[in-house]
């Protein structure tokens, strides 16, 4: 098979593979590279990239890396800054490529031909990749590869990246370039020989030239650009002679409309919310129903003694109520995937675009934002393509109070033990409005911090909104589910190591010392955790939380599912039969005993939603702000915001009971 | 409402074309730096033709269609942009 490929990091040459945004880049990595890929972050280097390899004819290979899509070499964003730097060759562990292979998208030759023709001035070998080549044929658009080819002195390939067409021939052109070694004889023909830029601009490094240039010069560049690039299109290709006028599709308009836009948006989150909960449940109870048999299961096998309780007590259900939560988890990022796929996630920015100005943001924040609901690293990394420093700092700072999958199993067990399963007009499931009741909630605090650091913090910055509208088209199953099964794998590779640690540390602390004879009551509270907890009791009594509450929100700083362990371990230890039910049903048995009542159960996901518990997403801000301040100043606001928003529900609640 | 008859067909900031018009781009003017070199390497450059396609509530994002692609823009942005309209 011409597609076969195997992953090697020996590889000899590297290829870079860029284009614009929605040029299909990322489809056709994928395409080429099949599994063989892993997303990687080197030591000393902020880039998170993805690289895979591919096998060329003739036994070698070479490395492919996947750089952000950008409009341009010189830009103002980070994603721009990355790709620049990265062809210099000066990103640690990456070495300058010998290869780059430039996606473009047949329907919009002329602006992508933009990024091509700056990085055939970069001097680097340059293939040719000719994407979406069935839209175009389906819009009249004929490219006539052979003249394209002449005209800009490098290979063309036509490809279909989403059906897969096209790329046995890219492969060979990879190979043959990879061979010839030569960068194309069309650097700076846009540029007129007697032109005055041309010594300035040819002696330096070309476009990787990190020398400011002012607005006249920008435009003047500009200009001559395109000029050549219309020169080189009308040479290699012939447009549909009738110029169809521009039009936007009725689904589009429908989507967007200022009637309806907002309400559809709202119908399809609440719809998403729903599916977390009423879809998930089914696979949930086998996981958990598996956990609960394998503990019981053990406990019967094994030898009372330390070890048994370790595994009984401490692992399977530290590790097996985390695990629970892969389903509702792979739903989420299907369905983020989905919006994102389809082009829907630009539509709902261009709706929101007008409030997220009044609280200080933009709509572009608003993917990042969405973003962060699966988990606030990625949400923090694609604030790069903010353009506006102040706007993307803003963006960071309240990436981490929308909802992440983290909280999903906190919110989720407490949901599923202390709210009733009925359903508001028959058909809203009263569990599934509290979770987007606490989505909403992180949504609103954020608007409020946003609004507050723009007129205090950041109100000198300017900001700027203008993106690209991708085409609406049916969502590809194929990336989404290869995005989801990621996401799970990173999320068991978290619950196999971090939770784990935790669940054995958790264990030992909640165990040792033991009580001593005569003790009376819980024998956790003799523990290590039980001192520390009853320490820290008087400050979070206010908020409705107890000592075993307090130790499971002190052990889940570093991660926020961590909870669910610690909880789940401390009840286990505490409790005297071997019989070791399932989390919901002891914090169901707690409810009717009276020692955890519902209210508490509201002021703790209270809690969860605004605090930073997250070791990643403080480290990941550090990297991207490049500021203690506001790494700290992060984790600050966050822990106090949610001490007061607790406080409000707790008191609040209890004032309203009575 | 004031109605707009544009006979002379006199330049004009992209942040007053209406729905559905054309024009042909003929200026950036007093632009930041870091916008405007957005704008040209999305092909927002003297001489190229958009058509206005969409606009949202208060007339802001402005959606408009050039080369083979739609670019939103906030009516902000667009007012640094003048336009010889069609």
């Amino acid at each position: 098979m011409a597609l076969s490929t195997y992953v090697d990091d020996n590889c000899p040459k590297s290829i870079a593979l860029i284009g614009n945004p929605n040029c299909g880049k990322t489809t056709l990595f994928n395409g080429l590279t099949g599994s063989r890929y892993k997303v990687a972050n080197y030591p000393g280097c902020t880039v998170e990239r993805r690289e895979g390899s591919i096998a060329l004819l003739g036994g070698s290979c070479a490395r492919l890396f996947d750089l952000p899509g950008t409009y341009a070499l010189i830009g103002s964003t980070l994603d721009e800054k990355i790709v620049t730097q990265f062809l210099r060759g000066e990103i640690p562990g990456c070495d300058k490529p010998d290869l780059i292979v430039a996606v473009v998208d047949a329907t919009n030759l002329e602006r992508n031909l933009f990024l091509v023709s700056e990085l055939i001035d970069a001097g680097i070998p340059l293939v040719l990749a000719i994407n979406m080549m069935d839209a175009a044929q389906q819009s009249g658009i004929k490219i006539y590869g052979e003249l394209l080819s002449r005209a800009l002195d490098v290979p063309v390939v036509q490809i279909t990246a989403r059906s897969k067409g096209g790329l046995p021939s890219l492969l060979a052109a990879i190979a043959k370039a990879l061979a010839d070694n030569t960068p194309s004889s069309k650097r700076f023909t846009w540029l007129p020989e007697d032109h005055p830029l041309r010594g300035t601009l040819t002696q330096s490094e070309g476009p990787l030239s990190k020398a400011s240039r002012d607005d006249k010069i920008i435009t003047t560049i500009a200009s001559l650009r395109y000029a050549w690039i219309r020169s080189v299109v009308a040479k290699g290709t012939s447009q549909p002679s009738k110029a169809q006028s521009p039009s936007v599709s009725a689904l589009d308009k429908i989507l967007t409309s200022k009637i309806w836009g907002l309400p559809i948006m709202l119908g399809i989150f609440g719809l998403i919310f729903q599916a977390i909960f009423l879809w998930a449940q089914w696979p949930m109870e086998i996981i958990s129903g598996t956990v609960e048999t394998t503990s019981a299961w053990l406990t019967r096998l094994l030898p009372p003694g330390m070890l048994t309780s370790l595994i009984t007590e401490g692992i399977i259900p530290g590790v097996g109520n985390v695990l629970i939560f892969v389903p509702q988890i792979a739903i989420l990022f299907f369905c983020i995937g989905l919006l994102e796929d389809s082009g829907y996630l630009s539509r709902a920015a261009f709706l929101l675009d007008n409030f997220m100005r009044k609280v200080g943001l933009q709509g572009r924040a608003f993917i990042p934002l969405l973003s962060s609901f699966a988990c606030a690293v990625p949400g923090i990394l694609s604030t790069r393509s903010i353009p506006s420093r102040s706007d993307r700092l803003a963006t960071i700072m309240i990436a981490p109070l929308m909802s992440c999958s983290a909280r999903l199993p906190v919110y989720a067990v407490l949901i599923a033990a202390f709210i009733p399963k009925t359903f508001v007009w028959g058909f809203l499931s009263l569990q599934g409005l509290t979770l987007l009741g606490m989505y909403v909630l992180g949504v609103v605090g954020a608007c409020g911090v946003a609004w507050l650091l723009k007129k205090l913090l950041l109100w000198k910055e300017s900001s700027f909104y203008v993106m690209e509208m991708p085409p609406l088209r049916r969502p590809l199953i194929r990336v989404i589910t290869r995005g989801v099964f990621d996401s799970v794998v990173s999320f068991l590779k978290n619950a196999t190591t971090i939770i784990l640690a935790c669940s054995v540390i958790i264990w030992f602390l909640a165990s040792y010392p033991k009580p001593q004879e005569g003790f009376v009551g819980n024998p956790v509270q003799a523990s290590y955790a039980g001192q520390l907890g009853t320490a820290i009791e008087p400050a979070i009594k206010p908020l409705g939380f107890n000592w075993e509450i307090g130790i499971a929100i002190l052990s889940s700083f570093p991660a926020r599912e961590v909870f669910v362990t610690t909880l789940s371990t401390i009840y286990n230890i505490s409790d005297d039969d071997d019989e070791h039910q399932g989390l919901i049903k002891t914090l169901q048995e707690r409810n009717r005993e009276g020692s955890f009542s519902t209210l508490t159960a509201l002021s703790l996901m209270v809690f969860y939603v605004f605090a930073c518990q997250c070791m990643s997403t403080l480290a990941v801000c550090k990297r991207e702000t490049g500021s203690w301040g506001w790494t700290l100043g992060m984790f600050g606001y966050m822990t106090a915001l949610a001490y007061i928003a607790s406080l409000v529900t707790y008191q609040g609640g209890k004032l309203f009971i009575q | 409402m004031k109605t707009q008859i544009i006979e002379t067909k006199e330049e004009k900031a992209l942040s007053a074309v209406k729905v559905g018009q054309k024009a042909i781009i003929s200026a950036i003017k007093s632009c930041p730096s870091e916008l405007l070199q957005k704008l040209v390497s999305m092909g927002i450059v003297a001489g190229s033709e958009v058509t206005v396609t969409q606009r949202g509530f208060f007339g802001s994002p402005i959606n408009i269609h050039l080369f083979g692609s739609v670019l939103s823009l906030r009516s902000a942005e667009a007012a640094h942009i003048h336009v010889q309209p069609l």
